[in-house]
């Protein structure tokens, strides 16, 4: 289970780095 | 509302007011680096301490890299938590021979301690070693608030600054916080309560032989002053103990319990005051301590009032009074109320009453508290961003209403920024509803209420609201330590944490480049009355339109079946 929890955890910080780059796209699609 | 109520009201505002203004100052020369510039020592020792964690430069870092890096810190915070509770049983300093916590429930607790939730499935004293308290917990109580602090500093620099690329840069604000603030704070205070009479040691538990003789009790000791001095000053919440303040070693008197409060409101009313100080106009952060204090004082009437009045059904067995159910008579219904809004006004989740027996209407109030956001003087950093938040979205409706494009503090809100407001804020109530809705039709979900009824939906909507607004505290009844609660909750909580971050910082970067506007007759003034209101409103409608319904289906509901049946 321990495997099940710490794919869980990278999966979440995986998550937000992805949101990280998207709202980044977002303001640079803006300034263009 | 008798008078009592009212004196210690005031009491509480005076004195919190009278410290945090002080500590505003402080803040505000912890970050804008004027205090290390004066003091040498202190540049010496962030320098060390930042080179000692490898990171080579203090310089400014653009919104997205400070935002990766306030994520990767908290991830990595998650995994050692995670790990530390594993293999705790092999580990020193557990006296008491705790074996490993249970993966699902190590899980939630690591989410929950990293985000400042300090929901708590487990019961402390039989769960946990001395090393897990301290090292996890009492660590990420430090590390979370000192994440919400940078936050909402790097937010107050893109109101701020202008025409500007970066927002700071996170390791030293982290460490700044920590460092500065969290640390010598919290000293005072565990020696504080220390002097109280709460426990500070590394012991194992006391056998004590009952009255009653056949009974062995056993009673639990540890270093709980140092943990409970942060958990309240980081508005965290995690008890050392299952029943956290109301314990008598985690608040042992009247005194303890007043000093508890102030803590929990000290540095989120400190940093509006460093925030009006950062923007160089003290009116803008009066004017949203205003609101934070009128929506604070108005709810927190509605729950004494509540609470004060008998329960029918214990009126109808002759006893007389006030509802005292789950209430430490040692505080009475007016300090337990006070701190129940107090606790969950701010994002801390300390309780020193159950919030599970509070009549229906008054458990309404905390419900309702943290649903609002959390915003009403809030977490620390987390409580202060949020409310700016509201601050444009509230400049925001206002310019729709008379035609003009919005401004806040000179800074001109446009799409982009209001994308950022509307996922900061959508994101919380969405977890919310979302996750109660899934635990009331799922079996497992179900089986963790301990109430029919609409008892049982408020456990549920105050587990989720608690979880994702990343508060803490519980409905007692809900028996949330089975897989299902666990990862369903920590999704809310982690989701409910960085779904706020990411776009606050992102508003962050986006506002300190823009360049500052000169004030002009059409502009809306953010510092009078007017906008108090509207700020208020703001933060009353948002509240209203997500949540009502599903509170006429709790607390609502009870009420009227409580008092309309007998």
């Amino acid at each position: 289970m321990d495997v099940v929890y710490l794919l869980l955890t990278l999966a979440f910080g995986a998550s937000l780095f992805a949101l990280n780059t998207a709202c980044r796209r977002l303001e640079q699609r803006r300034e263009r | 509302m008798n008078d009592n109520s009212w004196i210690q009201l005031a009491l509480y505002l005076i004195v919190l007011f009278a410290l945090a203004w002080p500590l505003g100052r402080w803040l505000q020369g912890v970050f804008d680096g004027s205090l290390a510039a004066r003091w040498r020592w202190m540049a010496a020792s962030e320098r060390a301490l930042l080179r000692l964690a490898g990171c080579a430069s203090d310089e400014d870092m653009p919104w997205w890299r400070y935002a990766g890096a306030i994520v990767a810190f908290n991830l990595i915070g998650a995994l050692a938590v995670y790990a530390l509770q594993r293999l705790q049983f092999v580990l020193p300093l557990n006296p008491a021979d705790m074996g490993a916590v249970s993966p699902d429930s190590a899980f939630d607790t690591a989410v929950s301690f990293v985000t400042n939730t300090d929901w708590q499935g487990y019961s402390g004293e039989s769960t946990m070693s001395h090393l897990t308290q301290m090292a996890a917990l009492a660590v990420q109580n430090f590390l979370s608030a000192a994440t919400g602090i940078a936050v909402a500093i790097a937010l107050i620099r893109g109101l701020a600054r202008h025409s500007a690329q970066g927002v700071g840069n996170a390791w030293l604000d982290l460490l700044r916080a920590a460092l500065w603030i969290l640390l010598p704070l919290s000293l005072v205070f565990a020696i504080f309560l220390v002097s109280e009479g709460v426990p500070q040691d590394f012991a194992a538990p006391v056998i004590a032989h009952t009255l009653q003789g056949a009974h062995a009790q056993t009673i639990p000791l540890g270093p709980v002053a140092s943990q409970e001095a942060i958990k309240l000053l980081g508005t965290n919440g995690g008890g050392f103990f299952n029943a956290n303040s109301a314990h008598p070693f985690e608040n042992p008197n009247g005194l303890s319990n007043f000093i508890e409060m102030l803590a929990i409101f000290l540095i989120p009313a400190a940093l509006v005051f460093a925030f009006g100080r950062m923007v160089g106009d003290m009116r803008q952060g009066i004017a949203v301590l205003t609101a934070m204090t009128v929506l604070f004082v108005g709810l927190y009437a509605v729950g004494v009032l509540a609470q004060s009045q008998p329960n029918p059904l214990i009126a109808k067995l002759g006893v007389s009074g006030a509802n005292m159910e789950g209430i430490e008579t040692r505080f009475g219904t007016v300090a337990s109320m006070l701190f129940a809004a107090v606790t969950t006004s701010a994002s801390c989740g300390a309780v020193n009453a159950m919030h599970d027996s509070l009549m229906p209407l008054a458990g309404f109030v905390p419900l309702f508290l943290m649903q609002l956001g959390e915003v009403v003087f809030g977490g620390v950093g987390s409580g202060l961003y949020g409310m700016l938040l509201f601050a444009v979205l509230a400049v925001f409706v206002a310019g729709l209403m008379i035609g003009r494009t919005p401004e806040y503090l000179g800074k001109k809100i446009g799409a982009f920024e209001m994308k950022m407001v509307a996922i900061a804020t959508l994101a919380v109530p969405v977890l919310v509803l979302l996750g109660t809705a899934i635990a009331v039709i799922a079996k497992p979900g179900l089986a963790g209420l301990s109430n029919p009824g609409a008892h049982g939906f408020s456990e549920a909507l105050y587990a989720f609201s608690s979880a994702a607004n990343n508060n803490g505290s519980a409905f007692a009844g809900l028996s949330a330590n089975t897989p299902f609660w666990n990862v369903l909750l920590a999704f809310a909580m982690w989701y409910g944490r960085f779904l706020v971050i990411v776009p606050v910082l992102a508003l962050a970067g986006a506002l300190a480049r823009k360049p500052r506007l000169a004030e002009s007759a059409g502009t809306l003034p953010t510092h009078g009355p007017l906008f108090v209101i509207l700020l208020i409103g703001s933060v009353l409608l948002f509240g209203a339109l997500n949540y009502v319904p599903a509170l006429a289906l709790g607390p609502v509901a009870e009420h009227f079946v409580l008092f309309g049946a007998h």
